[in-house]
């Protein structure tokens, strides 16, 4: 079949900004139109990409487009989007996920008098995103990893006159700007490095997968190490994570969008996407494997020590991130996009469904959520459907056997067995960790929801429903049919992974076990957290909550900086007193007296 | 179309004609003298348009060329010619449709911040708009000095009556800094001029006539039959020229501009001046000065720095990244830690300027044009800032951050505004900072390694001091006091969003913008190679 709609692809990215334009061009006189566009401008890329992904699956015919976007001289640079079996499925999950907040925040933020705003900057979101995902060189993925960027800042600061949204904001953006400053570089190091100047990502593969490779080791080790340094300060790997927390001042619907498939897994992404040069520097490899699975066991302890439901899915998708980027650090791609998807669906349903609740121990909401669909007899019934999406989305996060959670969670340590195995035990851990605060997770919203029993409502219950629906068919099917190089095989034929053996998933297993006797053990002491007790209890759980202080050692070389710009002020001051006017002045002083 | 008239005349002669007008305008008319001084400014943008819309880089601007003489000083040995004489290029073309532009920007923005002594006011602007327009379209090194003299009372006119409490001081900052800057290019024009020619040089037919036209000062700097000229390609009059320099006169003219260019750009420990005056001066001239003064001396430094002495300016390429490197970074952590609006972008802008140096030390292609987009993007963003600062200025009363807050609410739609031209100030894609930063960057890595790594750290506290600033100003709570605040008027709103626009077009399409320019770089570097080569 030939590539009938991936030519069209460029289309995809095109419909959110061609949204985020109309409705900026509109302004508030329009809400509701604005609005809706935006979830028709979501449904249309969702169609289209998904037609696309099925033509990948059925053909595996790549496809590319781009122009020359500006020309000095001799030099040019260029735009744009490419279609591979990865971008394709990525793009596809990514819309899917998109067209689902779209359509809840629709009714999240119906009474909010800038709704057509925020509608607005999702879009801009998806725009990036998308764009992200389906650049065609690096240029492209920085430009658009750049608005990605600004479009969590907008959305971050969406509620503004919020307390601490400010504060919020800045820290989101700063941390980001690190991670631009480090891919910026990498970038600049490619384009020289790269024979011809090529960034598209066509020529990076054949330039770094071949075997003589004309870039010397150290180049590709610095250019490796700086798009791992990128992909962690933007994302908030470990020991990045500090912006995480200031991250749930957004807007619900944002918060998925961020914590889901944009801003959180973009690492995840742009480590894959250069897969091949990182592959190329071996130490960069071995690290990376590390960071990830430190940072899965950090993030999934903090989450489970995390007293309100927002701040917890946080962390989840923080140590989720760790697990993709060990992923990568093993060779493990398809695991690692693996967990990407099922993590994607599993975080969006939690907090979909989760609710009124999460934005409320967040700090309040301003919508008409609260309130809005309350007592209707069909409430009861939507409420019972989304609990059980919740349930679903919550073993599959958690890893229990026949749910997808488990099946990625195989391939990564499997992976992880052949290299190392004190990477594989950490895993083990990692795994462990996960089913507790999963645990947690769901012994909090059924707390919570007893609290709030009938103030539910429909417009959730369904894309919720939908989404675990479609995980529960990935896990059946990886089950049945999982076999022969797993689900995600046709994604590179040539690095499936190995049918897992029983020195992977029998630990996996009695890991997974473990991990629900301790939650079933620790039920009434976990209940209890709350941000006053964890700190009272223990100077570990402290330290641990804390996430070991790190925080405060970035806040320490911030402050330095600062101080540097307030000696630069003080002189300028003092210069500015006395500078050459002044002397003239003295000069005519002098003059005169003689 | 239009090829007959002297278009160049009539670009620089429509202020003039506008002083006239409004010089003679009832004192009480105000808003005749605003439409006035409107429709003269109109009128040099809508010509600039043009020129850029038909102008052909691989033609060069033949079609344009004016030339009339116009003074002759008979000296000992010969005579010094002053020519009226008009010419176009690439480079010019493009700081000149800013110029024109910014100049109807500060003509709009003085409709709602000027509000005393209107007849002096729009006269002076249009005065320093005459020069800043003119000493880009000269082709006579006399006739540059005389154009970028003319800002120089106006400049100081401009601040010292219509600045804030302290302007007296910033207008005496600013003439010291531009007289110093003047003395220097003044001595080293008279010395290109002459010729920098010594008492055994001079050909022996005896009589010499020194014209000032760039041709002919180009060929008497390389000696006749070197290089042909990169600015016109064109070979001078029909005179003597004495034969080529002597390197240690090279050395000395270069660096005599060097310096006094780098005064009026300004970079770091020369940049007392533009703090005071972003401090004091009116957002109207503050406007003209990002968009015109700092053109302009960008526009000498690569006119006379590097394209007539371009040897000199490869070796000394290395001072200018230090110098630029020095002023990103003091620029960038300075403006982390004010404490006013208009201090921060102050700094910014400094730290902008130093990545326009940066561009120039890369000495080649990507660097220069990288340049060039950013003094352009710097002129639009930094303008665009001031005006909305002003804008809130007037109805709060203050520019001081901790004083701020809020506005998100009670002026949306200039905070939006304001949110995108911060955006654009640290270099987001799509916004017109981004191109220039990006080229710079490549450009300066081919060059010097080291310093373009620096210079992607000296962008992070951009990341810092933007959001610290417009986040600060537009987020958080209102206070109680400013609910009566109306959103921009329209007459605010309009060089908002025609500024914008810009930004916009030039972040998304730069093409537009350096098609027109790269063939003035082009020629520059391949006599630079062929020289080095050679």
């Amino acid at each position: 079949m030939p590539t009938m709609f991936s030519q069209y692809a460029w289309i995809v990215p095109i419909l959110p900004l061609a949204a985020f334009l109309l409705i900026t061009a509109l302004g508030r006189s329009a809400d509701r139109t604005a609005s809706l566009s935006g979830v028709v401008s979501s449904a249309l890329a969702l169609f289209l990409s998904i037609w696309i992904l099925l033509e990948q699956l059925v053909s595996n015919n790549e496809y590319s487009i781009s122009f020359t976007w500006l020309k000095a001289g001799s030099y040019s640079l260029s735009l744009g989007i490419e279609i591979t079996p990865l971008t394709s499925l990525i793009a596809a999950v990514f819309c899917l996920i998109y067209f689902c907040v779209q359509l809840f925040s629709f009714y999240y933020m119906e009474n909010d008098d800038r709704s057509a705003v925020f509608q607005g900057y999702l879009s801009l979101l998806a725009f990036a995103m998308l764009g992200f995902v389906l650049a065609v060189n690096l240029l492209t993925l920085f430009i658009c990893w750049q608005l990605l960027g600004v479009a969590v800042l907008l959305l971050t600061g969406f509620w503004y006159d919020k307390e601490g949204v400010r504060q919020a904001a800045k820290r989101i953006f700063l941390w980001g700007g690190i991670g631009d400053a480090a891919l910026l570089l990498a970038l600049m190091l490619l384009y020289w490095y790269m024979p011809e100047r090529a960034l598209d990502f066509a020529s990076i593969q054949n330039v770094f997968e071949g075997q003589s490779t004309s870039i010397a080791l150290g180049i590709i080790s610095v250019i490796a190490g700086l798009l791992a340094v990128a992909a962690a300060a933007k994302s908030g790997l470990f020991p990045f994570h500090s912006w995480l927390r200031y991250s749930v001042k957004a807007p619900l619907p944002a918060l998925i969008l961020i914590h889901t498939v944009t801003l959180v897994p973009a690492a995840f992404f742009l480590l894959i996407r250069n897969f091949t040069i990182i592959q190329a520097a071996p130490s960069i490899m071995v690290i990376l494997s590390w960071a990830g699975v430190v940072g899965a066991v950090i993030g999934a302890l903090t989450a489970w020590l995390q007293s309100s439901v927002a701040n917890l899915v946080v962390y989840s998708a923080a140590g989720q991130l760790g697990l993709m980027v060990m992923a990568v650090g093993v060779h493990s791609l398809n695991g690692a996009v693996y967990v990407f998807v099922v993590n994607a669906l599993a975080h969006t349903i939690v907090l979909m469904a989760g609710g009124a609740l999460v934005q409320r121990s967040a700090g309040g909401s301003n919508s008409s959520y609260d309130s809005g669909y309350a007592k209707n007899r069909l409430a009861s019934a939507s409420g019972n459907a989304r609990r059980l999406a919740v349930i679903i989305g919550i073993l599959s996060l958690s890893g229990l056997p026949p749910f997808p959670g488990f099946w990625s969670t195989r391939y990564i340590l499997g992976a992880a067995l052949d290299k190392q195995l004190p990477l594989f035990l950490a895993g083990l851990a990692a795994v462990c960790l996960t089913v507790l605060y999963s645990a947690r997770l769901f012994f909090m919203l059924q707390q919570q929801w007893r609290t709030t029993e009938g103030k539910s409502q429909r417009a959730i219950a369904a894309p919720a429903l939908c989404l675990a629906l479609v995980l529960i068919i990935f896990g059946l099917a990886e089950a049945l049919w999982g076999g022969h190089g797993g689900l995600l095989g046709w994604l590179n034929p040539e690095r499936a992974a190995s049918i897992p053996r029983l020195a992977v998933w029998l630990p996996q297993l009695i890991a997974t076990a473990a991990g629900l006797g301790m939650a079933f053990i620790s039920y009434k002491k976990a209940a209890s957290f709350t941000e006053q007790s964890v700190k009272e209890r223990s100077p570990a759980l402290r330290v641990l909550s804390e996430v070991f202080y790190i925080e405060f050692i970035w806040e320490r070389i911030f402050q330095t900086i600062a101080a540097a710009g307030q000696s630069i002020h003080r002189l300028d001051r003092f210069l500015l007193e006395r500078d050459v006017f002044r002397l003239i002045k003295k000069a005519a002083g002098l003059g005169r007296r003689r | 179309m239009l090829t007959g008239l002297p278009i160049l005349t009539i670009i620089i002669c429509a202020p003039i004609v506008g002083i006239l007008a409004i010089l003679l305008m009832p004192k009480e008319r105000v808003s005749w003298m605003r439409y006035g001084a409107l429709a003269a400014s109109l009128l040099p943008l809508i010509l600039s348009f043009i020129l850029f819309i038909s102008y052909q880089p691989e033609r060069g601007g033949q079609a344009f060329r004016e030339v009339y003489d116009w003074l002759e000083l008979p000296l000992d040995s010969g005579a010094l010619q002053l020519q009226y004489h008009l010419g176009l290029d690439g480079l010019s073309l493009c700081l000149l449709v800013l110029t024109a532009l910014l100049s109807v920007m500060a003509v709009l923005a003085s409709f709602v911040h000027i509000k005393k002594r209107f007849k002096a006011f729009y006269s002076l602007l249009l005065w320093l708009e005459t020069g800043l327009l003119g000493l880009l379209l000269a082709r006579d090194i006399g006739l540059f000095y005389l154009f970028m003299e003319m800002s120089l009372p106006a400049m100081f006119l401009l601040i010292g009556i219509w600045g804030g409490e302290r302007r007296e001081q910033a207008a005496g900052s600013f003439l010291v800094h531009h007289g110093l800057g003047s003395v220097l290019l003044l001595s080293a024009f008279v010395l290109l001029w002459t010729g920098g020619t010594a008492e055994g040089n001079l050909p022996e037919s005896g009589h010499v006539l020194y014209n000032g036209s760039y041709e002919s000062v180009q060929s008497r700097i390389t000696g006749p039959d070197t290089w042909a000229s990169p600015l016109l390609g064109e070979s001078g009059e029909d005179m003597v020229p004495p034969s080529g320099m002597s390197e240690g006169m090279k050395q000395l003219i270069f660096t005599l501009f060097i310096v006094g260019f780098l005064i009026r750009l300004p970079v770091v420990p020369l940049h007392g001046w533009l703090l005071r005056l972003y401090q004091q001066a009116p957002p109207a001239v503050i406007m003209l000065v990002v968009g015109g003064i700092l053109q302009a001396a960008g526009y000498g430094l690569l006119r006379f720095g590097l394209f007539m002495f371009p040897d000199q300016a490869a070796a000394g390429s290395v001072i200018f990244g230090i110098l630029g490197l020095l002023s990103l970074l003091y620029g960038g952590l300075a403006a982390m830690v004010q404490e006013d609006f208009k201090s921060v972008i102050a700094y910014a802008s400094i730290g902008q300027i130093g990545l326009v140096l940066l561009g120039i030390a890369s000495m080649n292609e990507l660097g220069l044009t990288g340049a060039l987009v950013t003094m352009i993007s710097l002129g639009l963003t930094s303008s665009l800032l001031i005006l909305i600062v002003g804008s809130i200025t007037e109805r709060t009363g203050t520019a001081r951050l901790d004083d701020l807050g809020g506005l998100a609410r009670t002026m949306p739609y200039t905070s939006g505004i304001l949110i995108a031209a911060g955006l654009a100030a640290i270099g987001i894609p799509g916004l017109s900072g981004f191109n220039g930063t990006l080229l710079t960057l490549l450009g300066l890595f081919d060059s010097m390694k080291g310093v373009a790594v620096a210079l992607v750290l000296g962008l992070l506290p951009g990341f810092v001091y933007i959001p610290r600033a417009v986040l600060g100003v537009t987020f958080g709570t209102a206070r109680e006091s400013d609910g009566s605040w109306n959103d921009a008027r329209f007459i605010e709103a309009v060089p908002m969003i025609v500024l914008l626009a810009f930004v916009i077009l030039l972040g998304v399409y730069p093409s537009l913008l350096m098609d027109q320019a790269a063939a003035s770089f082009s020629h520059l570097l391949s006599s630079l190679n062929t020289r080095i080569g050679g």
